[in-house]
């Protein structure tokens, strides 16, 4: 297979939130979120813990139903388009005692494109390998998830995320107790996915890294505080309308004290 | 030790017991590997107990025993899941809540039945010896049903099971397949009824994928190791049941548990004497 088989086309390629509510019982998590992203773009996500970072990411997925309003991939109302998705889950998400092998793992990446009784063929397991190969994990991938680093555990559902060759990547807060090669190997894969044009929402407490490694950043406070360039988002006054009595301002410097969320 | 082996077959309520046994452990045992990694062995064991208000009122009304086993199953599942999505109770209160009252209602019912005690403990741990002909077939028939079910749709299940999340962003219909593994686990109780009785169906579900787990790293060797544990358990149990008079389904069961120390304490890499022996010897 050619490598051009596994980049989607860059034309009419957006993902649209038009007036976005959604939250379980009385609260909303989301309330009247908007923003347009273009394809092949990246973004990181930010805001204080339980802004409604997950919540998106939910709504996404659709594990969470929309009260109202709408999103919109390639222009299509969610369910559109198949396999269009992916999903790095945090680290807690997951079940690390389930009997399986990095390479059972990253081969579920591919169970979306086949039909229930359907045999995995030569071209999810080329894809699959090389998915390992990029994140640097192909040689552990007969190694059981329960005997993995943090970094690796990082590495394999990223692995999986790329094996599902996605046109948006939802990472949620991958640089979270993970080593700085692993963190180094996230950025490299962000840059391998930006020239094969797909999307990536990042959600991160990192605001370092939000304003110099992202083309985009959205602020979200339940409500859509900024969305834009870091240059336009990551200012003083926009920080703080965020983060409220957690930001601290020292003269040219604002502090954001927040503790993480494990 | 053929004569050992061969005379508890010459009778034919034996034959059918060993021919169940098997069925039904080895049902127990695959559906289990499933129940186990999604934590569900608490709400398998609040399936079972509900069965016992069905089964009496069935009982009462001279109806099928069986069908009434699956509509009280069915009306706990979805009791169980309408209580936990509305968000007011933890999933695992509700389930104490629902099994202990469906319990209380079941012994309430059967009470009223004259011949009680016989009957009571009959549901309550098996009646193995008595299985007749109709239902070895019942059993076959619901057991290769459930088992090629859960063929058809291995692939989807195990990512539930695994990951949710992954299972929503690959388009899988998860509430199909959450619905449709609550059915499979009341069918699998239901058929294993009258082999372990409701007090015990819990631990063939659990006991054997929980030894099979120790054993292996990865998903189908585990559903294979699990079976086979499942299946010795059984024919052993039914051995030791024969020659020392105690009650089968009880000795299905600590057959089971046998199996289930050993690899606890001897499973080569989860093991806790070998972990212990391994501290002792670095390297």
């Amino acid at each position: 297979m050619t490598e051009n088989q596994l980049v989607p086309k860059c034309e009419n390629a957006r993902l649209e939130f038009l007036h976005v509510n959604a939250g379980y019982n009385g609260t909303l998590a989301l309330e009247d979120v908007s923003f347009n992203i273009p394809q092949g773009v990246r973004v990181a996500l930010v805001g204080p813990n339980g802004a409604g970072k997950s919540t998106l990411f939910k709504v996404m997925t659709r594990l969470m139903p929309i009260r109202t309003g709408e999103v919109l991939i390639h222009g299509l109302p969610l369910g559109h388009h198949l396999d269009c998705l992916a999903y790095v889950p945090q680290r807690d998400e997951i079940n690390w005692r389930f009997p399986a092998t990095v390479q059972d793992v990253v081969l579920m990446g591919r169970f979306g494109k086949k039909r229930w009784l359907k045999k995995l063929d030569k071209t999810d397991i080329d894809v699959a390998m090389r998915s390992m190969d990029q994140m640097g994990i192909l040689s552990i991938r007969n190694t059981s998830l329960a005997d993995l680093s943090g970094g690796q555990q990082q590495r394999v559902f990223l692995a999986r995320a790329l094996a599902q060759e996605p046109h948006i990547l939802l990472m949620d807060e991958p640089f979270n107790g993970v080593d700085q090669t692993t963190q180094e190997k996230v950025i490299e894969i962000l840059d391998h996915l930006r020239s094969m044009c797909v999307t990536t929402l990042v959600a991160t407490h990192d605001l370092n890294l939000a304003a110099s490694k992202f083309d985009q950043v959205i602020l979200l406070n339940h409500k859509l505080i900024a969305a834009g360039p870091p240059g336009e988002v990551m200012r003083k006054d926009v920080i703080r309308q965020a983060f409220g009595s957690s930001a601290l301002d020292f003269d040219n410097l604002v502090v954001v004290d927040q503790c993480c969320p494990e | 030790m053929i004569d050992f082996l061969f005379a508890p077959l010459q009778f034919e309520f034996m034959q059918r017991a060993f021919v169940a046994v098997g069925l039904v452990c080895v049902l127990c045992a695959v559906v289990g590997c499933f129940v186990i990694l999604r934590s569900m062995a608490f709400l398998g064991d609040a399936i079972a107990h509900s069965i016992l208000p069905g089964v009496a009122v069935a009982y009462l009304l001279g109806a099928n025993l069986t069908l009434g086993a699956l509509v009280a199953a069915g009306a706990v599942a979805a009791g169980i899941s309408f209580i936990s999505r509305k968000g007011a109770l933890q999933e695992d209160t509700a389930i104490g809540i629902l099994f202990s009252s469906a319990l209380a209602l079941g012994i309430a019912l059967i009470s009223t039945i004259r011949s009680y005690a016989t009957d009571l403990s009959h549901i309550l741990f098996g009646n193995l010896l008595g299985v007749r002909p109709e239902d070895l077939l019942g059993i076959a028939v619901i057991g290769a049903g459930i088992l090629l079910l859960l063929f058809l749709a291995y692939r989807p299940l195990l990512v539930v099971t695994f990951d949710p999340i992954l299972a929503a962003t690959l388009r899988l219909p998860i509430d199909l397949l959450r619905t449709a593994f609550l059915i499979i686990i009341a069918l699998t109780i239901v058929v294993s009824l009258q082999i372990t009785g409701v007090a015990l169906v819990t631990a063939m579900l659990v006991t054997p994928a929980a030894t099979a787990y120790l054993l292996t790293r990865r998903f189908p060797s585990m559903v294979v190791l699990s079976a086979l544990f499942g299946l010795l358990a059984g024919i052993i149990g039914l051995y030791a049941s024969f020659y020392l008079n105690i009650a089968s389904g009880a000795s299905v069961v600590l057959s089971a548990t046998g199996f289930f120390l050993l690899a606890f304490l001897f499973a080569p890499r989860k093991g806790w004497v070998t972990a212990r022996i391994r501290q002792q010897r670095p390297g």
